[in-house]
C-alpha cells in the first residue's frame, strides 16, 4: 500500500517508511537516516514538514516528502 | 605552456592570499600535497554539525566559523599543529554524509583529501550514532586510519544517555574518545591519542569485511549506549512547538528583526555614530591638520582633501562603519550560534519557492546582509547550481551589507518619513522578487528539495560570539583599510587631473535629468565600483550630516536605492568571479548596474 505519504503525517503522529518514490528519494532519505522501517514523528508541518527520528530532527519540503511512503 | 600554468596558478594563489590576508575562511593551498612530505596530514571528518570546527578550534590556536547549522564549514581550513614533538597539519572539512553514492562537488572534494590524510578524527553526534556511525564503518572498510570522537556528550548526558567508550573501541578496533567540544572537554585524551596514532602504526585493517549492515548498526549502538529515563519524557521543547508553528513563527521572526533593527539602526548606528562623530570629529580633524601644515599641498589634499586618507576614510571606517559592522556580527553570531537560522529558512521555504530556490537559501542570503563575500561564500551550502546562481544574483543585487545599512539608515532617518522607509523596503523587496523570478524562469531546471537538519536550539556561547565577532571585525578593518584607502587614492587622482569633472559632465543627463540627482552623485558612482560602502558613506556627507539636508527626500529615496542596488563591490565581485566563473560575475556587474539606474528612473518618475 504506497497510498499515505509522508506529507499526510499530521502533527504529533508517528509512523513508518516503508518506501521511495525512486532511487534518488532513497539515497537522499538515507543520507540524513530516514531508512526504511524508521519510525519518524512530525512535530511541526509549516510549509515544510518538520519530523523527528529518535534525537535527530529535519525539515523536508513538501515536494521531496511527498516522495516517502509510510505505513 | 608552462608559462601559461604558471601564471594561472600564481593568480589563483594571488587570489587565496587575497582572501587569507581577510582573515575570512582560509583556502585550500595549491601544491601542499606535494611540499609538505614530512608532515602528517590530519583530517576532521564528520557529518556537517557534529562539532568538528569546534574540535578543530579546541585543538588549535586558530579560529574557524562555529555556527549551529549544517554548512557553516565551505572550504576546507589548516593549520599546523605539533603532536608530541611530530608536527602535523589538521584539516577542517566541510560535513560530509556519505562516502559512497554520487554526492555533490564539495563532498568529492573532502573525498579527495581524505584519501590524502594519514590520519582521520571522525567525529560524531553521541545523540545521533545510528546516523554518524555508518560513515565511521565506511573510514574504517576503506582502511583509512582512524580515532573515533564521540562529541556532544554534554547533551547526551542531559538526555539521560551515556555511551560506552571502552566497548565501543573494542568493537571497531580504534581509539574512542568522548568529548564537549566548545567547552574543551576530553581534548586532551585526544591529543593522547593523536601522539599515539601518529607515532605507532596501528591500522584499521581488521575492518577489511564486507560493509556492516544498518540492522548490525543499530545492533551495536544499542548495545553501547544505556538510557536512564524513560523514552516519553524528553522532547518537550517548548519554544520549537512556537518557533515551528505557521501563526507565531511569522511574529516571532519580524520581532527579531525589528529588534535587531531597533538595536543596529537606532542606538548603533545613529546614537552611538553620533556621539563619537561629536567626539573625534572636531579635536582629531584640528591635530591632524596642525600636525601636517607643513606639508605640500597636493599631500594635503591626498590625505586631508574631500577623499582624504586620514580624514574621510579613518573617520568613516573607525566612527561610522566599524561600530555598525561590530554590533552587526555580534548580532549575527548570537542567531547563529541559537540555530534559529535553520527553523528561519522552514518559515521562509514558501516564500523562497516562488523564487526558485528553497527555504535553506534563507541563511545565505541573510549572512550577506552582514558581508555580501560571506553570504555568496556560503551559497556553497546549497545544493544545486541553480540555487546557488540565483542566491548569489539576489546577494549580489539586491542585500545591502552591514556596511552599507548603516548609511543607508542614516540617510533614510534624514528624510524623518515612515513612507520613504516603506517604499525603500518594498522596491528592495520588489527587486529580489523579480530577480528570482526572472532566473528561475531561465534556468528552468526543477526546484531542489528542501531536506535539512534542525539542531536542538541553544543557548548562544558567549566565548564563540566573542571570538567569531572580533574574527570578522578585525578582517573587515584589514579588508578595507587596503581597499579604501585603495578608493581614496583613486579618487583623488581622478579629482587632480579633471577626470571627475568630465564624467561628471558626461554623466550629467543619466544623472540630472533621469534620476533628478545632482552631478556630484557621479563621485558615488565611481567609488560604488570600487566599495559601495564607501560611496555610501559620501553620499551620507554629500547630504550634509546633521547639518539641512542639502537634497529633498525624494533624492534621497532614489540615491539611496540606485546605491543599494549598484554593482557589487570588488571584494564580492571577486568571490562571485572565483565561485560563479566570469561569465556569471560580468552578467552579474552589468545586470546590477542597468537594474539600480533603471529602478532609480522608475522610481523618479512614477513619484513625480
Ligand atoms: N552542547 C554542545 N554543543 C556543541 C558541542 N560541540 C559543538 N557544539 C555546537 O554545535 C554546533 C556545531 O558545531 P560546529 O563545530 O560548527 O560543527 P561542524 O559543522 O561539525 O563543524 C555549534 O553551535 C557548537 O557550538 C558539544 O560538545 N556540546
Ligand atoms: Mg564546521
Amino acid at each position: 500500500m504506497k497510498t499515505e505519504t509522508l506529507y499526510d503525517l499530521a502533527v504529533g503522529n508517528k509512523a513508518e517508511i516503508v518506501d521511495f518514490f525512486d532511487e534518488n528519494v532513497r539515497e537522499l532519505s538515507e543520507k540524513f537516516g530516514l531508512f526504511r522501517g524508521k519510525i519518524i514523528k512530525c512535530v511541526a508541518k509549516n510549509g515544510p514538514i518538520v519530523i523527528e527520528n529518535r534525537f535527530q530532527k529535519m525539515a523536508l519540503g513538501k515536494s521531496l516528502a511527498s516522495k516517502i511512503y509510510i505505513h | 605552456m608552462n608559462v601559461m600554468v604558471g601564471f594561472f596558478r600564481s593568480c589563483i594563489e594571488w587570489g587565496c592570499n587575497f582572501f587569507r590576508s581577510q582573515g575570512r575562511r582560509q583556502m585550500l593551498r595549491f601544491g601542499d600535497g606535494v611540499d609538505s612530505g614530512r608532515s602528517k596530514k590530519i583530517m576532521l571528518v564528520g557529518q556537517p554539525n557534529v562539532g568538528k570546527s569546534s574540535i578543530f578550534n579546541a585543538l588549535s590556536r586558530k579560529y574557524v566559523d562555529v555556527s549551529n547549522y549544517s554548512g557553516t564549514t565551505v572550504s576546507i581550513s589548516r593549520t599546523k599543529i605539533s603532536i608530541g614533538g611530530i608536527s602535523g597539519d589538521l584539516l577542517d572539512a566541510p560535513g560530509i554524509y556519505d562516502l559512497h553514492g554520487r554526492g555533490s562537488d564539495d563532498e568529492m572534494v573532502t573525498k579527495k583529501m581524505l584519501s590524502e590524510a594519514d590520519l582521520v578524527i571522525n567525529v560524531v553526534n553521541a545523540l545521533m550514532l545510528e546516523r554518524d556511525l555508518r560513515l565511521t564503518l565506511q573510514l574504517l572498510h576503506m582502511n583509512i586510519k582512524t580515532i573515533l570522537v564521540v562529541n556532544q556528550m554534554d547533551e547526551a548526558e542531559k538526555r539521560g544517555f551515556s555511551v560506552d567508550a571502552q566497548k565501543l573501541s573494542q568493537f571497531l578496533g580504534i581509539p574512542v574518545i568522548k568529548t564537549v567540544a566548545p567547552k574543551s572537554l576530553g581534548t586532551p585524551e585526544l591529543l593522547t591519542a593523536l601522539v599515539e596514532a601518529v607515532s605507532n602504526d596501528f591500522s584499521a585493517d581488521s575492518f577489511s569485511e564486507t560493509e556492516l549492515r544498518r540492522s548490525d548498526i543499530d545492533e551495536l549502538v544499542s548495545q553501547v549506549t544505556t538510557k536512564s529515563i524513560p523514552e516519553s519524557s524528553e522532547e518537550k521543547v517548548f519554544p520549537d512547538t512556537v518557533l515551528l508553528n505557521p501563526y507565531f513563527a511569522w511574529p516571532i521572526a519580524l520581532l527579531i528583526f525589528f529588534l535587531m533593527f531597533k538595536f543596529l539602526g537606532i542606538y548603533v548606528a545613529g546614537d552611538l555614530v553620533d556621539y563619537l562623530s561629536s567626539f573625534f570629529g572636531f579635536t582629531y580633524e584640528a591635530a591632524v591638520s596642525a600636525a601636517l601644515a607643513d606639508c605640500s599641498p597636493f599631500i594635503k589634499r591626498v590625505l586631508l582633501g574631500d577623499f582624504g586618507i586620514l580624514t574621510m576614510e579613518l573617520k568613516t571606517l573607525f566612527v561610522v562603519l566599524l561600530p555598525l559592522v561590530t554590533a552587526y556580527n555580534a548580532a549575527m553570531s548570537l542567531l547563529e550560534d541559537s540555530g534559529y537560522l535553520p527553523r528561519l529558512s522552514v518559515l521562509t521555504d514558501n516564500f523562497f519557492s516562488h523564487l526558485g530556490l528553497n527555504g535553506k537559501a534563507a541563511i545565505p542570503i541573510l549572512l550577506g546582509f552582514g558581508c555580501s563575500t560571506m553570504g555568496i561564500f556560503s551559497t556553497r551550502m546549497l545544493e544545486t547550481k541553480k540555487d546557488r546562481t540565483i542566491a548569489t544574483a539576489i546577494i549580489g543585487i539586491a542585500i545591502p551589507c552591514a556596511a552599507q545599512q548603516g548609511i543607508i539608515i542614516a540617510l533614510l532617518s534624514f528624510t524623518n518619513s515612515y513612507e520613504i522607509w516603506l517604499v525603500y523596503i518594498f522596491v528592495m523587496l520588489a527587486v529580489i522578487c523579480v530577480t528570482g523570478k526572472v532566473l528561475d524562469f531561465f534556468l528552468s531546471s526543477k526546484n531542489s528539495y528542501l531536506l535539512m537538519d534542525i539542531p536542538p536550539l541553544r543557548f548562544p556561547s558567549l566565548r564563540n560570539c566573542v571570538r567569531k565577532t572580533v574574527f570578522r571585525s578585525v578582517g573587515f578593518i584589514r579588508s578595507m583599510l587596503f581597499m579604501f584607502t585603495i578608493t581614496c587614492l583613486i579618487m583623488t587622482v581622478l579629482n587632480e587631473f579633471r577626470v571627475l569633472y568630465y564624467i561628471q559632465n558626461s554623466m550629467a543627463p543619466l544623472i540630472e535629468n533621469m534620476l533628478n540627482l545632482p552631478k556630484d552623485f557621479a563621485n558615488i558612482f565611481v567609488m560604488g565600483m570600487i566599495r559601495k560602502d564607501v560611496a555610501a558613506a559620501s553620499l551620507l556627507q554629500m547630504s550634509g550630516i546633521g547639518a539641512q539636508s542639502a537634497l529633498t527626500n525624494i533624492q534621497i529615496l532614489t540615491a539611496t536605492v540606485v546605491i543599494s542596488l549598484f554593482v557589487p563591490c570588488i571584494n564580492a565581485l571577486v568571490v562571485i568571479f572565483k565561485e560563479r566563473g566570469w561569465r556569471e560575475a560580468v552578467a552579474l556587474w552589468f545586470a546590477s548596474f542597468f537594474i539600480s539606474i533603471f529602478v532609480g528612473w522608475l522610481l523618479t518618475i512614477s513619484i513625480a
